[in-house]
């Protein structure tokens, strides 16, 4: 078995509020939020791998770690057999991109396409200088869109373009791995589609490795391989993408796969049933984090936190009780179609069309 | 049949963007019945939030209403009224975004009180009561606490809860939600969807709910209508909606959600090109220059919905779907 | 399904999306109606020995406060001097010290005011500290203590005015970088690699200068004002060069009978910043575009 491409160890990224002078001074330590905590990961090169979790969970800030956008406090990244650090030489930092969440200001507003393209192709020296405009193209050509977008200031452009820009960007160091962090929450349906499957397709063409951080549930079944869940900086379950939906084994998931809005599967407005919400940061839960909330909480939940373990190597729970036996037909009616969506069409070829 | 609790016909919303006039809702013709739940679906573009706006009157200065919102709440009484009388008195509405739609400067439970004040003549202990009542109604736990907090120390979710609260305090028949819970957590917006569908059933209040997410409109409406550039383009029950689209926006945007059982293997279809601007909307069918199945007098169709058996559609080729027309 | 037809709808209608683009970026015609009026009085600074009759300096005394005439316009002043002239060599000082009054601050300001809002920290601490400081004392008299430290004369009026404005555009600066920081395509910057002082100028800055350029035209009537000021209470330009606020306060004891002496250049100076006024509206309401 080949080494993995990114191996996290423990990673752990807390930010401070309030300065640390001050707070010695007061002789209390000073408060802290740990976003990510204790986190450890293994990716394949060429993986593809969704990151699901509700707000606080810490993926955003574990994927601005990964892209050195924050610092890590405490553990390591491992990429590619050597360690990665918040001080990375440009041929590094190049190796892992991200393609932001919010089109409107993922892209600077007084810069056109082409000239935010150049700067990253010029900078980095990725082509040679009489090469770049051409490369300029290429890459825009490559996320399918005109060359005439060049010129285009990013006001100019629709949501769906701008998201494309933005990955034209990322594309442009020829990085290894690519992070999504939530690149298509704020799209439409339909131009979320197109979308999701350019990166699927680049990640099939270029070989990159995709990390898809989203809450949407169904769009990260549709997009990745497997699928990680954290809450309150921690993973909770780490497993194949198809075991999650159909064979869910920790209780946050199985209330996350509850609470999805999906078409055509049952689903009753409040099945989750979960009550509450995350807590706030200062008062973390003893034991388990999620035992507060558990539908299924135990005496040994309260005192004791589970480790992230499972039977073989690519399945891994964080529960007491993920492993207990259970009748595999559980959490079928999870992905039970109860509806036909959509037409059903056997034949296209019966289908009209028009002139277009 | 009784009197629909509200009717729009024709609704037009008119703005005026720099020096031209655009129509981003152009004769929207809709009804809901008491107890009822119409989701309306719409992509960026649409007019949806407009419409919800255009029947309480909400809209930005300079904008031009047409057609008429009848709204009858008791049997048998039928009025023909303005926006104006119908906002606080038995029509309320929830917004999106829960941090910007609470008045920051105000306790929660001043926030929820101001709706019971100003309905009836109640005196200040009673609004009080009242207020602790509603936050109580709406799953916020611990409610006399949680009355005095301010709105920025509350979670998203109870903020929306708050929101609900406060839209309840007028005792509404109808609770206009735009958006509601799109920016929330999927297991908050589980619990208010519920919080919905229960009050729906205790206080037997309707609903409109506009989303641009099928899923969540499939999970708590009845009726859905779909919105393309201002206008309906197909309504009917959620089921029928859904099974058997009879509209090629409708099919193509059930196409391009996955769900939980799609098939991974297979790319999503999108859609091509993207909605058109208000300033420049295209003659005929405004989606005939994204429909796969635009034939020649699409681009000069009128707008019409063709109902049957209670499901219609705008679409003068809908046999291209290749469903039984019902 | 085919993407790349983006731009365009079907039916080809890409022109409609460039015309609603191209009518934004327009400047709004008051801004054109400003740098009219404001061209006219560089037009004069510039032309001044040709359009003045007299030379300025030149006194004749014989001749002492006569009333306008076809000799001269604007009468004479109290030496003897030809007033029009005067007012027309005037636009040679307060031009440049009011602009230069105006942007010397600026560029202080912006770059302290910048490297406080990007970097944080000491850097942060230390500028803003420093401009407490710095505001505290009531402007006009830090101005007036600076000038008589340093003495009369252009430099140290601009010296004057650079040490007491330059806070204000740090701080203006320092807010719009704190917001620009935060945003997506900053970071995007970051996790590529750029170099700090390259995100700094090239990526935060011209997104973040908006503000300070609608203030800057008021700056400069403010900063012509103080000018003026000065000159009123005699520790401006020293005479007898001519200043519009020097003129000012010298026709001041002849208001009653000779009022043309003080108005005239009073309204020049309104003038002045009525055109630098709708150049700031007009680029304030084009960064709201």
């Amino acid at each position: 078995m080949t080494a993995p491409l990114l191996q996290l160890d423990g990673l752990t990224v807390a930010f401070r509020s309030g300065s640390r002078a001050l707070a010695r001074l007061r002789g209390r330590p000073a408060s802290s939020l740990t976003a990510v905590d204790a986190v450890s990961l293994e990716v394949e090169r060429g993986a593809s791998l969704g990151i699901v979790g509700e707000s606080g969970c810490g993926k955003s800030t574990l994927a601005k770690a990964l892209v050195g956008l924050v610092p890590v406090t405490s553990g390591t990244i491992t990429f590619d057999g050597r360690p990665l650090t918040g001080r990375r030489d440009r041929a590094t930092q190049r190796r892992v991109q991200m393609v932001f969440q919010d089109p409107s200001s993922a892209l600077n507003p007084s810069r056109t396409v082409g000239q935010t393209l150049t700067e990253l192709l010029k900078v980095h020296r990725m082509v040679p200088a009489d090469t770049i405009q051409a490369r300029a193209r290429e890459l825009l050509e490559l996320v399918e869109l005109p060359a005439s977008l060049l010129n285009a200031y990013p006001r100019r452009l629709s949501g769906g373009q701008r998201q494309r820009v933005g990955i034209a960007r990322a594309l442009a160091l020829n990085p290894e791995v690519l992070i999504a962090d939530e690149s298509v929450a704020a799209l439409d349906v339909s131009v979320q589609a197109s979308v999701l499957n350019l990166m699927a397709r680049l990640r099939e063409e270029l070989g990159i490795t995709l990390l898809f951080i989203s809450h949407d549930l169904a769009v990260v079944r549709h997009i990745s391989e497997r699928t990680v869940v954290m809450y309150l900086g921690r993973i909770v379950e780490d497993r194949p993408t198809r075991d999650i939906f159909t064979d869910p084994r920790h209780p946050y998931t199985v209330a996350l796969l509850r609470a999805a809005p999906r078409l055509g599967t049952k689903k009753d407005p409040g099945s989750a049933a979960l009550p509450g919400e995350p807590p706030a940061f200062g008062e973390l839960p003893s034991g388990c984090r999620f035992h507060p909330r558990c539908p299924q909480v135990r005496d040994i939940c309260r005192t004791a936190g589970p480790d992230l373990i499972g039977p073989t190597y690519s399945q891994k729970a964080a529960c007491h009780f993920a492993w207990t036996a259970r009748d595999p037909a559980t959490y079928a009616d999870l992905s039970q179609p109860v509806l036909e969506i959509g037409l059903q069409r056997t034949d296209a070829a019966t289908i009209e069309e028009g002139p277009s | 049949m009784s009197a629909p609790l509200l009717e729009v016909s024709d609704l037009k919303v008119h703005l005026t963007i720099g020096e031209r006039q655009v129509t981003p809702v152009d004769g929207l013709t809709l009804s809901i019945e008491k107890g009822g739940a119409l989701g309306i679906v719409g992509e960026s573009g649409s007019g949806k939030s407009l419409t919800l706006r255009a029947i309480l009157g909400l809209l930005p200065p300079g904008s031009v209403v047409d057609g008429t919102i009848t709204f009858s709440p008791q049997p048998g009484t039928t009025n023909e009224v303005s926006a104006d009388q119908v906002r606080g008195n038995g029509v309320a509405m929830i917004f999106q975004e829960p941090m910007t739609a609470l008045n920051p400067t105000m306790r929660v439970g001043d926030l929820v009180a101001e709706g019971a004040r100003n309905h009836g003549a109640l005196d200040r202990k009673a609004c009080r009561a009242r207020a602790i009542d509603l936050l109580r109604s709406v799953g916020i736990p611990s409610p006399h606490e949680r009355s005095r907090m301010w709105p920025h120390e509350l979670s998203g979710g109870l903020r929306q809860r708050v929101m609900i609260a406060a839209a309840l305090s007028t005792s509404p028949a109808l609770l206009l939600c735009d958006e509601p819970t799109t920016a929330l957590d999927v297991t908050v917006q589980d619990q208010i969807l519920g919080l919905l569908a229960q009050l729906r059933a205790d206080l037997g209040m309707a609903l409109i709910l506009v989303t641009h997410d099928l899923a969540v409109v499939a999970e708590v409406c009845d009726r859905i209508a779909v919105m393309y550039a201002g206008r309906i383009v197909e309504i009917g029950t959620t089921e029928d909606v859904l099974t058997s689209p009879q509209h090629p926006y409708t099919a193509a945007l059930l196409a391009s959600a996955p769900t939980f059982n799609s098939d991974v293997a297979q790319p999503l279809e999108g859609i091509g090109g993207h909605p058109p601007d208000p300033r420049a909307f295209p003659p005929g069918c405004r989606f005939a220059p994204r429909c796969r199945f635009a034939q020649d007098d699409c681009r000069t169709a009128v707008h019409e919905l063709i109902t049957v058996e209670g499901h219609g559609t705008a679409c003068i080729h809908p046999e291209v779907l290749k469903v039984p027309v019902l | 399904m085919s993407l790349a037809d983006d731009l365009t709808t079907q039916s080809g209608e890409s022109s409609t999306e460039h015309t609603f683009a191209t009518e934004r970026t327009r400047l709004p015609k008051r801004v054109w109606v400003g740098v009219a009026i404001v061209g006219v009085y560089v037009l004069v600074a510039v032309f001044a020995p040709v359009l003045a009759p007299y030379d300025p300096l030149a006194q004749h005394l014989l001749d002492a406060l006569a009333n306008p005439s076809s000799a001269h316009w604007l009468g004479t002043d109290e030496l003897g001097r030809d007033v029009f002239s005067r007012l027309i060599f005037a636009f040679r000082v307060d031009l440049p010290v009011g602009v230069l009054g105006a942007v010397l601050p600026a560029i202080v300001g912006t770059a302290l005011g910048a490297i406080a809002g990007y970097f944080g920290g000491w850097a942060d601490a230390l500028v803003m500290r420093t401009a407490d400081v710095f505001q505290a004392f009531p402007t006009y008299i830090l101005i007036i203590a600076l000038v008589f430290a340093l003495g009369q004369g252009v430099v140290s009026i601009l010296v004057a005015f650079t040490l007491v404005a330059w806070v204000a555009y740090a701080r203006l600066i320092r807010g719009e970088i704190l917001r620009i920081r935060g945003l997506d395509y900053v970071q995007a910057a970051r996790a590529a690699g750029l170099p700090s002082r390259r995100i700094l100028g090239l990526h935060v800055l011209p997104n973040g200068i908006g503000q300070t350029l609608v203030y800057l035209p008021s700056d400069i009537v403010l900063a012509t004002l103080g000018l003026a000021a000065l000159s009123f209470l005699g520790l401006g330009i020293p005479l007898p060069t001519p200043e519009w606020g020097a003129m000012i306060a010298a026709g001041q004891p002849f208001i009653r009978d000779q009022w043309w002496l003080s108005t005239v250049p009073g309204l020049v100076v309104v003038g002045f910043g009525l055109g630098l006024s709708l150049i700031g509206e007009g680029v304030e309401e084009w960064t709201q575009r």
